[in-house]
């Protein structure tokens, strides 16, 4: 009975091993989920921690409530607390939150008094707008001056385009969402000063979409900005590295053209870690975008979280915090499908 | 007398202070097949790369490297090959391998896609990849290190060139590797008529497929000639000591292996 020292259990779950688990799901669907399952016992820290961290600040919601509304007596503060449940121990109250949790209920936000979902949906369109089109822009122009840079590592455009990044990323979001404030909507009064869309313009279809866009212009530049320089700097070096490998040579050999050495090997070799750097700058995108909201006026998710804790909102915070983990998840295991398929060495799912 | 292909006159090649080719002289007949032997450091790759036009930036050269045949300044790909020493580095990791061999059938016979992809099923076909049109969509991290050099052979003929310029071609394969690669060469060669220019430090590879010979010691030319000469009647000490070192499945076990004595050269 050696063998059973090596394959302990029952052997005929070997076979088991060899197979791939047969699943009436789709591939990508399941891939998909296997990595939400496996996301969830850090969700779960995440929240315990941020609940427990909301507890130990001083004051609760209805002290909140009763400093805003400001004529209440203790009789009908009493009924607000126990109305809210905050009569009982945090314990309680997270057992509550999380079994209201695992059958898909976010809860009641009391700073908005509705339900945190419908909160959250009205808010989360805003702010992937905001951080989607900053990151498409920020990767697309920032690869693209990168490879300009990059083609030829050392000369004046390289040292031009790198300084210059260096300068913009050392400016923080929120000063340049304040110069840019000033020169376009003050000086120029070229775009709106802040705000989604124009209040009670009445405008429907297209019409409403370019407003929104105009709205959108200001916060996307000095968000995209910032994280530009990023995508820049990282396709530069890569490809200032790239051009000492023993490929460029070969390819010089085989008398391909400067363009082609530069576009089709050079550039698409080196864009591979800037791919991988999209997915981890998903997360910072949305502090990011906390900031940048704040500055012009803009109702999104960044300035719900900061209501949720300056109101002691926690079922609201935790939903913010949960709907926010969830994003990044997305986002990063989009990532992955990309690389794989832009790195026939890499292959996710399987 | 045979048509000259290659003249190399009084080539000098130094980077910075060292100087890694110094007053190197020799000729290259047409169809002829040159081995260039010597040991690490010795210049001879320097040799291979200042003939391709391939030196770094850094390099400073003199002397002439003259083409008789070309009324032009011949072209790297369509003109003159180019096979590298390490064959996971000729190719490009994220492209599919009948791409590579395709863009440089585009690059300089100037067809179309379709037909630049035909002319790579052909190519692989003739460097022996098995079921060349089934693993034109292939990368090279599907193929085995002999496989990765016979496709970058492939892409080095690709344009048709008359010169096949290959720096140690096999020093990075195993040893049954390296006779397949070699033989493939040899009668691609033959076939083609190519002109073949190959790095060594294999004495057995040189006299076994090279009809000259030349020997580079720190950077000079110390012997050149036919293989038969100058592996028969050796007249430079150090072409004699380098023979000397070779070492075969036949040398006695128990026996040292010889040395060279720099000191004894001079």
């Amino acid at each position: 009975m050696q063998t059973r020292l090596f394959f302990p259990g029952n052997p005929s779950r070997l076979n088991t091993y060899s197979r791939q688990p047969e699943s009436s799901l789709p591939p990508l669907v399941s891939f998909f989920l296997r990595r939400l399952l496996a996301t969830l016992p850090v969700l779960f820290v995440v929240l315990a921690g941020s609940f427990l961290l909301l507890e130990a600040a001083s004051g609760d919601a209805v002290d909140s409530y009763v400093a805003r509304s400001g004529s209440m007596d203790a009789e009908q503060i009493a009924q607000l607390r126990q109305e809210w449940g905050l009569d009982q121990g945090p314990a309680y109250r997270f057992k509550a939150y999380a079994s209201a949790l695992a059958r898909g209920d976010l809860g009641w936000s009391t700073a908005f008094e509705r339900p945190v979902a419908s909160v959250i949906l009205e808010r989360l369109p805003v702010t992937l707008m905001l951080m989607g089109v900053a990151t498409a822009l920020a990767f697309f122009i920032g690869s693209l001056l990168g490879v300009v840079a990059g083609a030829n590592p050392g000369s004046f455009r390289d040292r031009f385009l790198s300084i210059g990044s260096l300068a913009l990323y050392a400016v923080p979001g929120f000063w340049l969402g304040l110069v840019l404030i000033v020169i376009f909507a003050v000086d120029l009064r070229w775009l709106p000063i802040g705000g989604i869309e124009s209040v009670a313009s009445g405008k429907t279809g297209l019409a409403r979409i370019a407003d929104i866009g105009a709205h959108l212009i200001l916060p996307v530049a000095s968000l995209a900005m910032v994280y530009l320089a990023l995508y820049l700097r990282l396709m530069r070096d890569r490809m200032s590295e790239i051009w000492r490998d023993p490929l460029v040579n070969a390819l010089k050999a085989r008398g391909l053209s400067r363009g082609r050495i530069i576009w089709r090997h050079v550039a698409r070799n080196a864009v591979l870690p800037v791919i991988t750097m999209l997915g981890l700058q998903a997360a910072a995108m949305l502090g990011g975008s906390v900031v940048v909201e704040s500055v012009f006026a803009i109702p999104g998710f960044g300035r719900l979280a900061a209501e949720a804790v300056a109101r002691r909102d926690t079922p609201l915070l935790l939903g913010v915090i949960l709907c926010s983990a969830i994003t990044v998840v997305i986002v990063n295991l989009l990532v992955d499908l990309a690389y794989g398929k832009l790195d026939p060495r890499v292959r996710v799912g399987r | 007398m045979t048509e000259t292909y290659l003249h190399v006159r009084n080539l000098c090649v130094s980077y910075g202070d060292t100087a890694a080719l110094h007053d190197v002289s020799l000729d290259l007949a047409k169809g002829g097949r040159l081995a260039v032997i010597g040991e690490s450091g010795s210049g001879k790759s320097t040799l291979a790369m200042a003939i391709a036009g391939l030196l770094p930036r850094s390099a400073r050269t003199g002397g002439a490297i003259e083409f008789p045949g070309f009324s032009h300044v011949p072209k790297l790909g369509k003109d003159i090959g180019v096979l590298f020493q390490d064959p996971s580095g000729s190719l490009d990791p994220v492209m599919k391998v009948g791409d590579q061999i395709a863009e440089v059938v585009m690059t300089h016979l100037g067809t179309g896609w379709i037909s630049a992809r035909v002319r790579a099923v052909e190519l692989l076909d003739r460097v022996r990849i098995p079921k060349a049109l089934s693993r034109l969509n292939s990368y090279p991290h599907e193929f085995s290190g002999g496989q990765k050099q016979r496709i970058a052979l492939a892409a080095a003929l690709a344009g048709n060139p008359s010169l096949l310029i290959a720096d140690e071609p096999t020093s990075a394969l195993d040893t049954v590797v390296q006779r397949h690669i070699v033989n493939l060469l040899d009668e691609l060669v033959r076939d083609s008529g190519l002109t073949l220019l190959f790095v060594t430090h294999d004495i057995a590879l040189a006299s076994e497929r090279a009809d000259q010979i030349a020997v580079l010691y720190k950077g000079k030319l110390v012997e050149a000639g036919s293989a038969a000469k100058v592996l028969g009647r050796p007249e430079h000490p150090y072409t004699k000591a380098l023979i000397g070192t070779h070492i075969g499945l036949d040398t006695p076990r128990r026996k040292r292996l010889t040395e060279i004595d720099a000191s004894e050269l001079q």
